[in-house]
């Protein structure tokens, strides 16, 4: 900026940048779905309590990362969802970062069963990146 | 009877005086705090007013021109006085706050994370 000889003026706006969200994650559920008859599917929530803790500051980022450890069309739903709001977002493939606030779930398919017996799934809920919570889901495909 | 007290006429000059006095050098704190004094010759002065969106003042707000500071009064308000003329590199900060605008001489210019 360039100043002149006497006097200048100068204004500045300045705007109040918002204050990040706080919330509490109510619910983390992860359940299984499927239509082929021929796959027992349990259902429920995953795991069997739900995470509740504050945050001093709403994280950047959640992720859910949920891993098929076999071929199977079973469909993967996670779900995870803060209290201050009630949303939803789907995405994929099965893992994604979103934004603070709001819940998400997770959704992905993969092709045709082949191989019948025991699947099993690892499902990992991290914020920023930290681990806060994890498992694995057993399926019987039978 | 009751004694009637009485004031001398020079207790009521020198108040008199204490009271103009004071009038006037609140007067003059007044101007000079309105309009600070011109610059030298040759020289400049930066007048600078910080506000938000809604035009009300923005107190503690961090203006640097170079290596120079000041931090923005109750009134939005701080000076840069008896500059050399040229150009300077500025900045405005205020803790959860952000710029979105700036306008010298009545002309916008850029910025770009509070730099301008």
């Amino acid at each position: 900026m360039n100043i002149l000889k006497d006097d200048n003026y100068i204004e500045i706006v300045m705007e109040e940048i918002p204050a990040p969200p706080q919330g509490r994650i109510g619910q983390w559920r992860y359940r299984v779905a499927c239509s082929q008859p021929t796959i027992h599917v349990e259902e429920g929530n995953w795991p069997n309590h739900a995470l509740d803790f504050d945050f001093d500051l709403f994280p950047s980022t959640f992720t859910i990362s949920v891993r098929c450890h076999n071929d199977s069309s079973i469909t993967i739903l996670a779900e995870l969802v803060i209290v201050d709001t009630n949303s939803h977002i789907s995405w994929q493939p099965s893992q994604k970062s979103i934004g603070a606030g709001g819940s998400t779930e997770l959704t992905f398919a993969v092709g045709l069963p082949r191989v019948r017996g025991q699947y099993y799934f690892d499902a990992i809920l991290s914020f920023d990146g930290v681990i806060v919570d994890g498992g694995r889901w057993i399926i019987n495909y039978s | 009877m009751a004694e009637e007290k009485k004031i001398s006429p020079g207790v009521v000059i020198v108040g008199g005086l204490i009271l103009g006095t004071g009038a006037a050098l609140g007067a003059v704190y007044l101007l000079a705090r309105a309009a600070p004094p011109p610059p030298p010759p040759g020289l400049a002065n930066l007048y600078v007013d910080v506000i938000d969106a809604d035009h009300n003042p923005l107190r503690d707000a961090l203006l640097t021109l170079d290596s120079l500071e000041c931090l923005t009064n109750a009134s939005g308000i701080c000076n840069f006085l008896s500059l050399e003329p040229g150009p300077y590199s500025g900045h405005c900060s205020k803790s959860g706050y952000k710029v979105v605008s700036v306008i010298l001489n009545g002309v916008e210019i850029p910025f770009s994370d509070g730099n301008f």
